[in-house]
């Protein structure tokens, strides 16, 4: 075992270079009241925790999957947090405020955000996606497939 | 899409990023205030280096297990007069092939299930070995919905109860929501109806079929015609908490639609007593015997971060016959429930979740349940493993695996896991006609 207290240059330079790309799906897969560099953190330091950056095969994969896991605790852990808010009697505007449109892609759980984002907006393949989410390019497939016919309900909804 | 597309990007560039330096600078005081221990051990992870074991590839000659071939040997010449009869006499039936074979019909491949299957969005069948593939739906025709610009496919299983149609999804009709459609046992199109979801909710006798007409709304029943016997309304508190479809009760007479029974007479939905409100009505984790007297389903009970699940086989009164469950942590999980023809045994796919919450990642095993004795052993390791279904004699199993990036294939084997066989490369989506000669 060794300790380590510092980050190494070729560490350095994998984050900096890593850094926009993660803190994107961060900021999609991530709960509206996180702050996206939090998750960011907080999936390097687990990384770190277990090796170095340098020894992964694709750490751009492996730290957005990291990423969009630790987004999907933290909403259940969120949901519970908010219950017990709102038994103490918090108010819904002490929470951030988000466009009222965005709100049928907030309902989605972190995953689908995190697939409709690689596939739709950085036209990701399906199986460049599903390594970076940690499932098969199948499993992919269906998890966007449900996500759009989800939010498609949802803005159907929402649009009366 | 496009509107998708721009709220994702809204909210992927929401905030005020710190920089990378700002980062690391946070990272580094926190290791200076905690110093991590590292392990040094490089780590395993589906992402890192790893080696896949692959299950044995042999291509079958021809089935090992005729059990029915004996037993049916006198309705061969009739079979064999209904096969020729329709062979080839299908305008829509494109005659390609994926997996070429030069093997003539026998009495084997004439009296054994058919295998119907989806490969890169057309629909085949086939003999249930694979071989004598004939193309029955072509994405690229207009007949399936292709302008919608999706292939053909589903989930689950694909033949009736009595093996006479099957049926899949695309996304086609308008608009471009879904489309549901069976075809004969010769591949003939015999309905095509919108619908969307994913599983195929065939009725027990095979005469009807479930499907969502608007997801989580409302649930059209049709039969084979096409024609639209009924359409169903959920009532508030009865909306699915997930990606499920309806299931049927044994006797026809309601579908399920957790945490709801809905009658198909029109009657108002009700909310279902234990054990039925903890089923998750989905065709991965609840499936009836064949003779609609007993149903296997999994509970998981947990605070939302952890779980501990169970396999239970109750009687369909309700009764629990028995509750499979392993004290281990964490706990594994259950999933892609099937039943012998028999009913004596059912199958499950054993997934031991990793730390990253990844179900696909982890070394599953399928593992088969002696309902008799409550034993279950072990028959398969492999990433991503799930049985489809018995073939008829209950003596093998037709299954698929992922790999790293997709479906292996559709596979066979014995029930002892021996003789395990690749029928069809690069699809996870097929089923073996659960009664050979149905058409």
């Amino acid at each position: 075992m060794l300790k380590r207290s510092s980050i190494d240059e070729q560490e350095r330079e994998l984050i900096t270079s890593l850094y926009p790309s993660l803190r994107r799906i961060a900021a999609v897969a991530g709960s509206f009241d996180i702050e996206p560099d939090d998750l960011v953190q907080e999936a390097l330091m687990r990384t770190l925790r277990k090796g170095p950056l340098t020894n992964l095969d694709n750490p751009l994969a492996f730290l957005r999957k990291t990423i969009v896991n630790l987004a999907a605790n933290q909403r259940r852990s969120l949901s519970r947090k908010r219950k017990a808010l709102r038994r103490l009697s918090f108010e819904e505007s002490k929470w951030p405020s988000y466009p009222a449109d965005i709100e049928a892609i907030l309902d989605l759980p972190p995953r689908q955000r995190a697939i409709l984002y690689l596939v739709e907006v950085e036209d990701a393949p399906y199986a460049e996606a599903a390594e970076q989410l940690g499932m098969t390019t199948e499993a992919a497939r269906m998890m966007a497939n449900r996500a759009r016919k989800r939010a498609r309900a949802a803005l159907e909804v929402a649009g009366g | 899409m496009a509107d998708f597309e721009t709220k994702l990007r809204w909210l992927s560039e929401r905030g005020d990023p710190v920089g990378a330096e700002e980062l690391i600078e946070r990272i580094e005081a926190d290791l200076a205030r905690d110093p991590l221990v590292v392990v040094n051990k490089r780590r395993e992870g589906t992402l890192m280096t790893k080696t896949q074991q692959r299950p044995t590839t042999s291509r079958p000659g021809r089935y090992r297990g005729p059990a029915w071939a004996a037993a049916a040997f006198v309705a061969v010449l009739a079979v064999a007069g209904l096969y020729f009869a329709f062979s080839g006499d299908s305008d829509e039936v494109a005659h390609t092939s994926p997996t070429p074979t030069t093997v003539a019909p026998d009495v084997e491949t004439l009296i054994s299930p058919r295998l119907a299957y989806e490969l890169e969005g057309d629909i085949y069948l086939a003999d249930w070995d694979g071989g004598n593939a004939v193309r029955v739906a072509d994405s690229g025709s207009d007949k399936d919905g292709s302008q919608c610009g999706s292939d053909a496919g589903g989930e689950g299983t694909m033949w009736a109860p009595d093996g006479r149609h099957f049926a899949y999804r695309s996304q086609g009709g308008d608009p471009c929501l879904g489309e549901v459609h069976v075809r004969d046992a010769q591949g003939l199109l015999v309905a095509s109806v919108p619908g969307a979801g994913w599983d195929i909710g065939w009725s027990p006798d095979s005469t009807r079929f479930a499907t969502w007409v608007e997801l989580f709304k409302t649930i059209g029943i049709y039969s084979l015609d096409g024609e639209r016997r009924a359409l169903l309304t959920l009532t508030p508190g009865c909306t699915p908490s997930g990606d499920i479809d309806p299931l049927w009760s044994p006797d026809g007479k309601s579908v399920l639609v957790s945490p709801c029974e809905v009658p198909i007479d029109g009657g108002a939905p009700l909310r279902t007593p234990a054990p039925r409100s903890l089923v998750r009505s989905t065709g991965w984790q609840v499936s009836w015997s064949p003779d609609g007297t007993r149903v296997a389903y999994v509970t998981s009970t947990g605070d939302g971060e952890t779980y501990d699940s169970s396999l239970v086989i109750a009687e369909a009164s309700g009764t629990v016959l028995q509750v499979f469950h392993e004290e281990s942590a964490p706990s594994p999980y259950y999933w892609y429930l099937v039943w012998s023809p028999s009913g004596d045994r059912v199958l499950f796919t054993w997934d031991p979740r990793t730390e990253d919450g990844g179900a696909f990642d982890a070394a599953q095993e399928l593992r088969q349940l002696d309902v008799g004795s409550g034993q279950a052993t072990t028959i398969a390791a492999e990433p991503g493993i799930r049985a489809i279904r018995f073939s008829p004699d209950g003596d093998r199993i037709l299954f698929t695996t992922f790999d790293s990036s997709n479906y292996t294939g559709l596979w066979s084997m014995n029930t002892d896991g021996s003789d395990m066989q690749l029928l069809v490369p690069d699809t996870g989506f097929g089923d073996w006609q659960p009664h050979p000669g149905g058409d």
